[in-house]
């Protein structure tokens, strides 16, 4: 009995000196979760931008204006930090990250696998895909409905190229080419088409205007997101949660709302 | 007991078996590898056909193309085709230093040769843009922390050896080589502080020197610079008159063969005369004078990239319509006006894949080879301006 219980007590002993061994490091290791404030000791959010862009972000007299700016202002106020944007060119945009001179690159930048090495990006704000535009009045509601349509598009683009391969699967529909976007919209206007296929950005800028007698159609998905440094997990976690929030409480409707036609599918 | 003893009959009906067993795996291992030796590797989509040649009209013709993500063989192949078709006798090509050395010495010259052979095969010219550095050669810097771009001044003695080992390689076949890209630009050296002017010329010159020596027909091309008006002291890059001036000064002179340029039209028409504080196409007759200015006036100039954009919202686009008249009126001044340019390279044929925003309005031809208008304008264009029938509708009334 007496041997039991010694046996017991030096399992205990060398159980407790082993754990402290092994657990010590690793508990020193861990550290308590830090404060925003520790993780921007400036208390600045530094958020890349393309003010060449609009309406994402562009260069006015007197500083920059565009969706971007609103969404960074919006995602900072969330955070309880101030913000700073940082314009940048299109070539430097994703080295600017790499290199640690922005929190984040907020740019009308699309969900691009390239980057995914060093890049992680948060739920997408919005579809920037191809929308088919059509007078509310046309039974236009689904993809398979352009048959025996007559489609406006610009030569040469991506709805050229998504038309092509819709002809392969939907019955025949009318190609009406036009030189750019714009006239292909302009032909839609003006009753000559059945509905006109174009990137989504512009499309729903177009319906900014002309909302009240056409709808719109996703017809392809080309997500925008925000972009991150892939080894900052707690800025995903910290941004993920703001836009979530902006979401739920309708804020980033709003802010869409004020450079587009309307807020695309949540995130 | 009797029962427990295998009969002589049976067991020789099992080595029957057996055998027969036997017979029959051999028989299955025979078919299997009969069938293995019909496979074959997939034939190459990119088989190189009868020698073609560029029929132009427009020897200036040439386009930048952007070869060097492309995964398949058979899409350069077709890319170079349409630029043959095109009437382009020259192509500008960036060839990464990070892909063709991966390992210090150990060089992957697949990507280069398969663009060599199929521009070859088509009849055109490669221009090659050299740069991105490998990560072998960035120090103990952290790869997180720096991008291809970051070139420590250790390396550049191993730059200019690659150089003198492409030229060497390519001779005879690639003896056009640009050093660098836009060195006015802070993220064209990984985002560091701007490198003085004179840690560029040190570059050129130990790239100038490792080429010659490898290739004595080589043409040495100094980098071109990016149009900018930044100002000294900006964290994005400097102003391309004040660097150009200050390479110059540094005696740049004595270790180039030839000048890049880059010379982007922005929104304004291609006719407009050139001034300090203008970014346009004729910017570049203000390097020009800056090169005589400094005894180098007779060296060729090579535009390896300009172009407009016809992006229906980015700040610094044009019209569709205007792309292809900008674009024609340039080539129409440069063949009038510039005696003395070589070539007139338009940025950018196609990327391997749509970026999805403004920059896909730059390219002649979409990631899956959809042709753009201003294609068909400078097609007819290089054909001497034939007419042709209309792709796209009028404008709607």
């Amino acid at each position: 009995m007496v041997a039991r219980t010694r046996i017991a007590l030096y399992l205990l002993w060398y159980g407790w000196l082993f754990s402290a061994l092994i657990g010590l490091p690793m508990l020193a290791r861990l550290k308590p979760p830090q404060a925003i404030g520790e993780r921007f000791p400036a208390g600045v959010l530094r958020v890349g931008i393309d003010p060449s862009y609009p309406p994402f972000a562009n260069h006015v007299e007197g500083g920059f204006v565009g969706f971007d700016i609103d969404l960074g202002e919006a995602l900072a106020a969330e955070l309880e930090l101030a913000v700073q944007f940082i314009p940048l060119g299109y070539d430097g945009l994703y080295d600017a990250l790499k290199t640690d001179h922005i929190d984040i690159l907020l740019a009308g930048v699309r969900v691009d696998y390239r980057q995914s090495q060093d890049v992680v990006y948060s739920q997408p704000y919005m579809n920037g895909g191809l929308r088919l535009l059509s007078p509310k009045t046309a039974a236009l509601i689904r993809r398979n409905d352009l048959s025996s349509h007559k489609i406006a598009y610009g030569y040469g683009t991506a709805a050229d190229q998504f038309l092509w391969y819709a002809e392969r699967e939907i019955a025949p529909f009318q190609r009406a080419p036009y030189e750019d976007e714009e006239t292909a919209l302009r032909a839609l206007k003006q009753g000559q088409v059945s509905a006109a296929l174009v990137d989504g950005v512009e499309g729903l800028r177009f319906m900014r205007w002309h909302g009240n007698w056409l709808q719109e159609l996703a017809l392809t998905e080309d997500h925008l997101a925000i972009a991150m440094r892939r080894d900052r997990p707690w800025l995903h976690s910290l941004i993920h949660d703001a836009l979530s929030r902006l979401w739920v409480d309708g804020r980033l409707s709003e802010i869409l709302q004020g450079w587009l036609w309307q807020a695309s599918p949540a995130p | 007991m009797a029962g427990c003893r295998q009969p002589p009959e049976l067991g020789g009906h099992n080595v029957n078996r057996s055998i027969l067993s036997l017979l029959f795996w051999l028989l299955r291992i025979s078919l299997l590898l009969g069938l293995l030796s019909l496979l074959h590797p997939p034939r190459s989509r990119a088989v190189l056909g009868p020698v073609q040649q560029v029929e132009t009209e427009v020897p200036i013709l040439c386009t930048h193309t952007r070869f060097s993500d492309e995964v398949e063989e058979w899409k350069i192949a077709q890319s170079l085709e349409l630029v043959r078709e095109l009437g382009a006798a020259t192509i500008v090509e960036f060839f990464p230093w990070a892909y063709i050395e991966p390992h210090r010495s150990n060089f992957q010259w697949e990507k280069v040769d398969r663009v060599q052979r199929q521009a070859e095969n088509q009849g055109i010219q490669v221009i090659a843009r050299l740069g991105l550095v490998p990560r072998w050669a960035q120090g103990d810097r952290d790869a997180n922390e720096v991008t291809l771009n970051y070139l420590p001044a250790t390396a550049y003695e191993d730059f200019a050896r690659f150089v003198g080992v492409f030229a060497e390689r390519y001779a005879g076949k690639i003896d056009r080589l640009i050093i660098w890209n836009e060195p006015n630009l802070v993220h064209e050296w990984g985002y560091e502080e701007l490198p003085p002017a004179e840690v560029y010329v040190k570059l050129l010159a130990m790239s100038y020197a490792a080429a010659h020596a490898a290739n004595p027909n080589v043409e040495v091309l100094l980098a071109p610079l990016a149009p900018t008006l930044e100002p000294a002291g900006s964290p994005y890059g400097l102003d391309d008159l004040i660097y150009l001036e200050r390479i110059l000064a540094a005696g740049a002179g004595e270790v180039f063969d030839a000048v890049a340029l880059h010379t982007y039209g922005g929104n304004r028409p291609p006719e407009e005369a050139p001034a300090v504080q203008r970014i346009n196409f004729r910017r570049m007759e203000l390097h020009r004078s800056l090169l005589k200015r400094y005894g180098q006036g007779e060296k060729p100039v090579y535009v390896t990239e300009f172009g407009w954009n016809d992006h229906p919202r980015w700040v610094h686009a044009v019209s569709t319509a205007q792309r292809s008249e900008y674009t024609l009126a340039a080539y129409r001044w440069a063949e009038k006006r510039w005696p003395w340019l070589e070539e007139l390279c338009l940025w950018v044929l196609r990327f391997p894949v749509d970026a999805g925003d403004y920059r896909d309005h730059f390219t002649l031809l979409t990631s899956e080879f959809q042709v753009k208008p201003l294609y068909h304008s400078l097609q007819a264009y290089g054909r001497g301006g034939e007419e042709r029938e209309s792709l796209w509708l009028p404008e709607p009334e």
